[in-house]
This record gives C-alpha cells, sequence and structure tokens, in this order.
C-alpha cells in the first residue's frame, strides 16, 4: 500500500498527459478535416459559380476551367475518410459534375439561358448536396454525429 | 482472348470535348464511332483509358458511352463483360456506367 501510494502521483501524472494527449491529436485531426471540408466547399462554390456564368452568359471559353475543376474537386474528396468507388459523395459529385457539363456544354453554339432554367436549377441543386454531403462526412466522422445518407 | 487498350489521350486526344462532330474536332460521336465501337466490334475485351486528358463534359461521355447503347446496338450485358474503364478519378467510371444505364433505359 505504502508502494502504491508513492507511486500515485507519478501515475496520475501519465494518465492525465495520456488524456490531454489523446484529446489534443483529436483536436489537431477534426481541425486539418475542417480545414479540408472548407477547402472543398470552396471549390465547389467557386466551380459552380463558374458553370451558372457558362450557362447563363454563354461563356465558353470557361470550359476548360470547369474541366480542370471537376477533377481537382475529386482530388480534394479522395483525402476525405471513406472515399471509396460507390461512396455517397462519389455519387454527389458525379451528379454535380453532370449537372454542371450536361445539356449543350462544348457544343458548337451554347445558348444562354434563364437563371431559372432547368440546367441552372440542377448546378444550384446538386452543389447543396455536395455542400450537405461534405459537412455530413465531418459530422459522422469527427464530430461523432449526424445522420447516415438515406 | 484479344484485348485493346485504348488510351483517349493518346489514341484520340488530350482534349476530348463535345458531343457531335459539328462541336469540334474530337468530340464523343468521333470517338464511339472512330475507335471504341470498332474495338468493341473487333476485340473481346477493351479498356479505355480516361487519364492524361483535360477532363471530360458529360456530353462527350454520354454521346460516347450511352451512344453504344443507342446508336450502336451494343447490348448491357456484353457491355458489361467486355468493356473496363480506367481511370485514376473513380467517379468517371461511375458516371459512364451511370450513362450506359440511362441509355438502356430510354
Amino acid at each position: 500500500m505504502e508502494d502504491f501510494t508513492k507511486w500515485l502521483p507519478s501515475l496520475l501524472v501519465v494518465i492525465g498527459w495520456i488524456i490531454v494527449n489523446h484529446q489534443n491529436n483529436k483536436r489537431e485531426t477534426r481541425k486539418e478535416c475542417r480545414s479540408l471540408i472548407d477547402d472543398a466547399k470552396a471549390a465547389v462554390i467557386d466551380v459552380a459559380a463558374k458553370a451558372v456564368l457558362y450557362h447563363t452568359e454563354a461563356k465558353k471559353e470557361l470550359s476548360v476551367e470547369i474541366l480542370a475543376a471537376i477533377d481537382a474537386l475529386e482530388i480534394e474528396c479522395e483525402r476525405l475518410p471513406n472515399w471509396v468507388k460507390g461512396c455517397p459523395l462519389m455519387g454527389c459529385h458525379a451528379a454535380f459534375a453532370n449537372a454542371m457539363t450536361g445539356g449543350d456544354f462544348d457544343s458548337a453554339e451554347v445558348e444562354k439561358k434563364a437563371a431559372n432554367s432547368p440546367q441552372v436549377i440542377s448546378i444550384v441543386r446538386t452543389r447543396t448536396e455536395m455542400l450537405s454531403e461534405l459537412e455530413r462526412i465531418f459530422r459522422v466522422h469527427y464530430l461523432g454525429g449526424g445522420s447516415k445518407p438515406s | 482472348m484479344t484485348t485493346k487498350h485504348i488510351s483517349i489521350a493518346t489514341d484520340f486526344s488530350p482534349y476530348p470535348s463535345g458531343r457531335y462532330r459539328d462541336d469540334g474536332p474530337f468530340p464523343g460521336q468521333a470517338f464511339r464511332q472512330d475507335i471504341l465501337a470498332p474495338a468493341l466490334r473487333d476485340f473481346e475485351e477493351v479498356t479505355v483509358d480516361l487519364d492524361g486528358t483535360n477532363g471530360f463534359g458529360s456530353s462527350f461521355l454520354e454521346e460516347a458511352f450511352g451512344g453504344l447503347i443507342r446508336e450502336e446496338g451494343f447490348s448491357l450485358d456484353m457491355l458489361k463483360r467486355r468493356l473496363h474503364i480506367k481511370s485514376s478519378r473513380q467517379s468517371y467510371e461511375m458516371r459512364i456506367w451511370g450513362y450506359i444505364d440511362e441509355a438502356v433505359l430510354h
């Protein structure tokens, strides 16, 4: 008993250090992931704005930039947990890419479309779905909460 | 077994874009009619490598791959057995099979 009380303060210090270290690591991982998610969300918003401009103003010169940005966004997504074939985020990315580059994208004559045209609405809707899915990933993997995708 | 590997970047163009031949020099229709469909007729298995390009719009991919069902008369079952997609960006494979599935439905 005497031996134990002699070692108790040191033991408490070690246990305390382990707990604090674990919490620090968790916080750092969460901060890194938050930053990854924020970068991906910024990329989504940026490319969606370009795609809307492409279709509403018939700015064909944005095509190359939009296509490259779609691939760059996928590279960002690959760094997130659970990026595997058929995962919900990949589904959102595919739908988003389809919406932005569908219709008369890259055709000889690109028609200027209204801001409430089906194509633009589809871009905005899939952008929102992509943003929601990114937040859901953060919630599920780093905050330990949130609902699973349907 | 005869197999064919097609790299879009080297065998077609690093800058594929558009749906129809009128849309530009390297559209999905030209890739399908000139390269992909003949390869699927002549070889038992065909792998299409998507890497090395500037990316693909839906119009190109839908016309090139969905068109295999719609225009060339290939069946979904045959394509599932004989067509393979290779890309370092996994979502392209998902998109391409989505276009093929959709072409079957319409």
